[in-house]
């Protein structure tokens, strides 16, 4: 028993220092506040403004599943500012699972310095070089004066306006969108037709998918048959000769009985003793003897109650009552992220 | 000879260890094509991959060539590394060739940007130039953070490292899975 208890004991330490371990190689992040549209670690934004993203992320999330997240610090620790926004991107889960359509404007006011990254679900369209030219056109002049409030939500907007145009919604509520993307700029677009003949059409589903199955068994369960294979014929090849052999001398056993397996087989079997004299007619039995009376009928069940009729659905199937509408929510709830991830990349002070 | 029961029992052996080494050789060849695929359609089979981002990053390596031609002479070296350095690098397909020549074209392209940063460019071309740069930088971020690594890590330390796979891999000389870098 106390082998036994120093045993789990170790497997428990052993577990522990190795999720410690695991846990040590993701990057920590600063964790979302309540809000979670807005996290003003640094103090350099008014309530007003806070207020605003948080009422404007709670339309575009309704109407795209889409999240603009704000989120400002003093300084990163030394961490790379596109390293810091991709692992808290990716932890805080921005934007919709289905679609990965997250932004994240991270402001590191100690450092002057600010980074914007898209979802992977959106990064080919919202580009790093078009968020740059955001961040240039709307943020950086307030940035530098030190007008966060100012720059913050211009960068904002243009970001919603950007989700509006991109998902032909009205966000803001003031007029119909336009539903047209950005123009070409004349030059070609790094992500259009990347088809050039030899690679296969990305597009295609269930193609190049990688099977994650058990590597290990696979190649084991291979190895394993060949090797049963291979013993059975050794098996054979030893147990089919003699077997013939001992039957020839008149060995009754089989190949899995002890006694094949030893030196020689058993002495031949005496001859039987010769049968004696029919020993004359059977003597009578007993009659037959009479079984019990058969068990008498049990009567009539008891009944039970009679079927309830059910409340509510039809037998065919009604509809679901329709969800309680998006608006009626509580100001007060916690807001989540949808789950969204990005690959990276962006862009930062120019 | 061939009528000896021993005889034929070895030659038994012998066929069934050849195909037995056979069937793993072709066995762990597939569970290593299977991960470099990675490297092409991406971890999650999406087609966002590192191979695909690097299409990117030559596309716009051509682009601020088409821009620097406007300024620089076709045949300078800063252009030309440039353009030579993209088609090899669409051309190429396997994973550690595609990491050494995206390493020369991001220092080619940064001579090139430094080339016009002395060349006094129209507003429309310096935005070019500024929009390029963005999203060549970006991509390599994104190459960067991709999973293709770890996953050849996760085959060549782990499983192919791992009994019975190791000692196959010994006896029928199969290599590991190419990682990029």
């Amino acid at each position: 028993m106390k082998l036994w208890n120093r045993f789990a004991a170790l497997m428990l330490a052993l577990t522990l220092l190795f999720t410690c371990a695991a846990a040590a190689t993701e990057m920590e992040v600063v964790e979302p506040t309540a809000a979670f549209y807005v996290a003003d670690y640094a103090n350099v934004l008014s309530d007003e403004t806070e207020n605003y993203i948080v009422s404007m992320n709670d339309r575009l999330e309704e109407l795209t599943g889409g999240q603009i997240v704000v989120v400002t610090m003093e300084f990163l620790g030394g961490k790379d500012i596109e390293d810091y926004a991709y692992n808290l991107m990716n932890q805080w889960g921005i934007g919709s699972a289905e679609q990965n359509n997250g932004v994240l404007l991270l402001l590191s006011v100690g450092e002057a310095d600010y980074w914007a990254m898209a979802g992977s679900g959106i990064s080919l369209a919202l580009t790093a070089n078009l968020l740059g030219d955001y961040l240039t056109q709307y943020l950086e002049q307030d940035f530098a004066a030190g007008s966060y409030d100012s720059g913050v939500t211009k960068f904002f907007d243009a970001t919603l306006g950007w989700f509006g145009n991109f998902y032909a919604v009205d966000i803001t509520g003031t007029g119909a969108a336009s539903g047209t993307q950005g123009g070409s700029d004349g030059l070609l677009d790094p992500d259009a037709g990347q088809d050039d003949g030899k690679k296969d059409d990305f597009a295609e589903e269930n193609k190049g998918q990688i099977q994650k199955g058990n590597l290990v068994g696979k190649i084991a369960g291979g190895f394993l048959i060949g090797i049963v294979v291979l013993a059975l014929v050794v098996f054979l090849a030893i147990a089919i000769p003699r077997s013939i052999s001992l039957r020839k001398r008149g060995y009754r056993y089989g190949v899995f009985h002890p006694a094949f397996w030893s030196q020689k087989p058993p002495a031949r079997r005496p001859a039987p003793a010769p049968r004696p004299a029919s020993p004359g007619p059977r003597p009578g039995g007993m009659g037959r003897m009479g079984g019990g009376s058969a068990p008498a009928n049990p009567g009539v069940r008891p009944g039970g109650s009679g079927r309830q009729v059910s409340s509510g659905r039809t037998s065919f199937g009604g509809r679901p009552t329709a969800r309680s509408s998006m608006s009626s929510r509580p100001a007060s709830r916690t807001r989540l992220g949808g789950g969204g991830r990005t690959r990276g990349g962006g862009a930062g002070r120019r | 000879m061939l009528k000896n029961r021993k005889v034929a029992v070895i030659i038994c052996v012998i066929v069934i260890a050849l195909s037995i080494l056979s069937g793993a050789r072709r066995s762990l060849s597939e569970v290593i094509r299977e991960t470099e695929d990675a490297f092409v359609y991406g971890v999650a089979g999406d087609g966002q991959s590192i191979y695909h981002d690097l299409g990117s990053r030559t596309q716009l390596a051509n682009n601020l060539v088409t821009v620097a031609e406007r300024y620089l002479d076709a045949e300078d070296d800063a252009v030309s590394r440039v353009r030579v350095l993209s088609a090899k690098l669409q051309r190429e397909t396997r994973p550690e060739k595609c990491y050494d020549l995206n390493e020369e074209l991001s220092e080619a392209v940064s001579d090139l940007n430094a080339a016009l940063l002395n060349a006094s460019l129209t507003e429309t071309d310096e935005d070019y130039r500024k929009g390029i740069l963005t999203d060549f930088t970006s991509y390599a971020y994104t190459i960067q953070h991709d999973g293709y690594n770890d996953l050849v890590r996760a085959l060549n330390e782990g499983t192919l490292k791992k009994f019975p796979a190791r000692l196959l891999k010994l006896l029928t000389l199969t290599g590991n899975a190419e990682y990029y870098g």
